[in-house]
């Protein structure tokens, strides 16, 4: 009898290891920006495998810009990615390519439920949600405490206080932005009303570029020069505009975004962060692009459910934290606590922004409207750039 | 058979040819006792004959280029720029098949004509030996020619192909779309499009006039160089070898990226110094004036250039033999002579060619317009198609490519930068000397 029991104890230890063993290894790669965002995953993916210990993780540093991209190639081959982060306004690519899988009904009550709404919103398309935000950011207005106390409410504030503040010669400026990128100069469209195709951003015909929103907003762009930064267009560069304002601290404002707050800050720069300025005559802060970064689960992937399961750990309030904390980002999560002081300004500007629009017509935004901003600032006039950004972009949408 | 110009009596039994005709080998094997090589026809016959419906699978594909199947999940449905090469890849293995086939055909001819003369066949020692001996050439290339035809015949014909499709963003980008056939609407649009048309002219003569300054002015900055070095009166010219070959010995691109920052108008380095010193009260546009930043481009650019040539041409005098300037000397000549008479023909002979090869270098150096001005200053055109004053149509392809992904009209580009570049090329090669004489 007793024989027994130990055969068929010993019988059901090898079916209960077999059923174990029934669970086959999955092994799923991921592409994430090298840093500590591929830190953060890495730290993630090593959880989710102690919880799961069938599933194990691969890794490549593929820039999240370039992802999708990437993708488009290698999907196909089989060597694409399981999982990829990527910024919103590749969905439109995304969904047009089919790149994407949608996400479970689970994932979708999470991401309703303990999100903001602008990440929800950047990651749908036509109703359905995509992506698993991870960070939200936009830029805002930074200001050097020790050179000018209070933020200022209005540019016109800033241009009487470059009018006793600049000094061209030793290369002293009330404030510095980067004058040709499209990103940052979307608050001139914006400002007086200009919309970048409609107010879901998905609308190619309406792209506003050339409206009299856009022309009176860059009108004033254009005056800006000669009242509070004499300098031309390609000389302010990213990395010298950083430059003025981190390292030789003669540039007391500088629009970015909270990308910059830990080597502003390790430079010793007293630093406060508050909303873009208002335009004369407008009544809040213009409108920013803000950007939702995100997870998604590749279309092509072999164990789609294996991935999208790792994806919705993504979400978890957790692992937001966890993110949130490692790469100093602003988590998309509401019940995710920063102890950043930083970070409220960036979230006061976050109440204006616009998710940047994810149709395939941005393209031609963006490689359009480069050197439109760039010639614009230089003296060009405005309605002739603007009209011929807007002839570039419809023949890009079509 | 080319070197027989008079016409050959025909053949008394035509037979085993017909043979060959009907099916490869099948006239070495069945009457000309040509065993080996009547088999590996025969074997390559069958080997495309069981192919069959993969050869006719590739091509029917590269004609239809995939029917749209949206039904179907994205990665069964059919993927047009696969089809396309694999469709240019069986219509080489058709080209290289059909050539085979007349090979086969002649051979059989010509082994019956030799019967017909000799009254016996060639046994398989005569075949080998004529493997090693006449046809030695063949056997000897035949790899290099398929390392040739995969490599670098197919990806061209690829990337010429693309500008008769209509790849391109939003709407035609596989898996999720297919691809199609548009003939030369490609070309229609560049044309209508008067604007981009505007560009191109611009982008296509600055960049003809950049590779010809920057090659010119690296070629002649180092001969300059080379020369004050060999000269007995410089006192420690390996120090100065050193130091001159640095700029080559740092990555191109890192001091791009270094001249770019040294030149920046207001925050540059170089205009802080030069106002400093009182020498300018205006900083100068180095990259943002048009004229400017193209001189700009040309004088980093022979910086980054010049040791190479230097180098080049340094190697080359020493070896001129001493005695033409020995012999030279005794009838009286002086130095400018000597440099004109001796040592310059010699150098430019022995270094013409690589002369060349950097002209065809710099006619797509992306790297000195990506890094030093990423193609600018801009102006209302750039705005319209995207190619500022210093973009050179290489870099301008690149825009078009990756930032809007329109493949097809960065394909139509290339075409005709081919165009612009091709007669420059041929020239120069078939004019040089040491090519000519290079010929067997």
């Amino acid at each position: 009898m007793r024989k027994l029991l130990t055969i068929l104890l010993a019988l059901a230890l090898v079916l209960g290891m077999t059923g174990a063993l029934a669970q086959e290894p999955v092994q799923l790669l991921i592409w994430e920006a090298e840093g500590p965002e591929l830190d953060f995953i890495k730290e993630a993916a090593a959880k989710f495998t102690e919880l799961n210990p069938h599933i194990t993780f691969e890794f490549a540093g593929v820039s999240h810009t370039d992802a999708v991209q990437k993708l488009e190639l290698d999907g196909p081959t089989g060597l694409g990615a399981d999982v990829f982060a990527a910024p919103h306004d590749k969905l439109g690519q995304i969904v047009v390519g089919q790149l994407a899988l949608p996400l479970n009904d689970g994932a979708a009550g999470t991401l309703k439920e303990a999100f903001m709404p602008a990440a929800q919103a950047a990651v749908t398309y036509d109703g359905v949600p995509y992506g698993y935000p991870t960070a939200i950011e936009t830029y805002a207005l930074f200001y050097n405490k020790d050179l000018i106390p209070e933020a200022p409410k209005t540019w016109e504030e800033i241009v009487e206080f470059a009018k006793t503040f600049n000094d061209v010669a030793n290369n002293k400026f009330a404030m510095v932005w980067e004058v040709s990128a499209p990103y940052y100069n979307y608050i001139f469209m914006s400002a007086y009303g200009a919309d970048l195709f409609g107010p879901e951003g998905t609308d190619q015909e309406r792209h506003d570029i050339n409206s009299e929103a856009a022309v009176k907003g860059l009108s004033y762009f254009q005056s800006l020069r000669e009242a509070m930064l004499p300098v031309k267009a390609e000389d302010l560069s990213g990395s010298f505009c950083n430059g003025a304002f981190t390292e030789t601290k003669t540039a007391a404002m500088f629009i970015t975004g909270p990308w910059s707050i830990d080597g502003v800050v390790k430079a010793g720069v007293n630093l406060g962060i508050a909303p873009i300025p208002m335009l004369p005559g407008t009544e809040h802060p213009p409108a920013s692009f803000s950007g939702v970064r995100a997870m998604f689960v590749s279309a092509f992937s072999e164990h789609p459910e294996e991935a999208k399961a790792f994806a919705e750990f993504l979400l978890t309030q957790e692992m937001q934290q966890l993110r949130s904390d490692v790469t100093s980002t602003i988590s998309p999560n509401t019940g995710v606590t920063s102890e950043n002081p930083f970070f409220a300004g960036i979230m006061e500007q976050a109440n204006y922004a616009k998710p940047m629009p994810s149709i395939p017509a941005m393209d031609g935004y963006w490689q359009s409207m480069g050197p439109a901003f760039n010639n614009i600032w230089n003296g060009s006039d405005v309605k002739t750039e603007l009209d011929s950004a807007a002839q570039f972009v419809e023949s890009i949408g079509k | 058979m080319a070197k027989n110009k008079h016409r050959l009596p025909p053949l008394k039994d035509p037979g085993p040819v017909w043979a060959s005709v009907g099916f490869m080998g099948l006239g070495q094997l069945l009457y000309q006792k040509q065993y080996i090589k009547g088999a590996f026809f025969a074997l390559m016959e069958l080997l495309v004959l069981i192919n069959t419906h993969h050869f006719i699978r590739g091509i029917t594909g590269l004609i239809t280029l995939g029917d749209p199947r949206p039904d179907l999940p994205l990665r069964e449905r059919p993927h047009s720029i696969f089809m396309m090469v694999e469709g240019i890849i069986f219509l080489i293995l058709l080209v290289m098949f059909i050539v085979l086939y007349i090979t086969n055909v002649r051979d059989a001819a010509k082994t019956q004509r030799e019967y017909e003369r000799t009254g016996q066949y060639p046994g398989t020692r005569t075949f080998v030996s004529s493997l090693a001996d006449t046809s030695f050439a063949v056997v000897g290339l035949s790899p290099a020619m398929l390392m040739i035809l995969f490599f670098v015949v197919l990806p061209l014909v690829f990337s010429a192909m693309l500008a008769f499709t209509n790849y391109s963003s939003p709407n035609n980008i596989p898996p999720a779309n297919t691809v199609d056939w548009v003939g030369l609407q490609n070309f229609e649009t560049l044309a209508g499009r008067s604007l981009w048309a505007g560009a191109f002219g611009r982008t296509a003569l600055w960049t003809v006039t950049w590779a010809t300054l920057a090659t010119v002015t690296c070629y002649v900055g180092g001969l300059l160089i080379a020369l004050a070095l060999i000269n007995k009166n410089i006192r420690f010219p390996s120090f100065f070898r050193v130091v001159y070959i640095l700029p080559y010995a740092v990555p191109a691109m890192l001091s791009l990226m270094v001249w770019r920052n040294l030149l920046n108008g207001q925050f540059g380095p170089i205009n802080r110094m030069l106002i400093e010193w009182g020498w300018i009260s205006q900083p100068i546009h180095w990259l943002s004036d048009f004229t400017l930043a193209r001189m700009s481009m040309v004088t980093v650019n022979l910086w980054l250039g010049f040791p190479y040539f230097m180098m080049l041409i340094t190697g080359v005098m020493t070896s001129v033999p001493k005695d033409l300037y020995e012999a030279s000397e005794i009838d009286g000549a002086n130095k400018r002579v000597q440099f004109f008479k001796i040592t310059l023909p010699l150098v430019l002979y022995q270094t013409i060619p690589l002369f060349i090869m950097s002209f065809s270098f710099n006619l797509n150096n992306f790297g000195a317009v990506y890094f030093l001005t990423g193609g600018g200053p801009t102006d209302l055109a750039t705005t319209q198609s995207g190619a500022g004053a210093t973009d050179i149509l290489m870099s301008w392809m690149y825009k078009l490519t990756l930032d809007l992904r329109q493949y097809n009209m960065a394909a139509v580009l290339s075409i005709l930068v081919f165009l612009v570049i091709a007669p420059f090329a041929i020239y120069n090669f078939s004019r040089t000397k040491a090519f000519k004489e290079g010929e067997l």
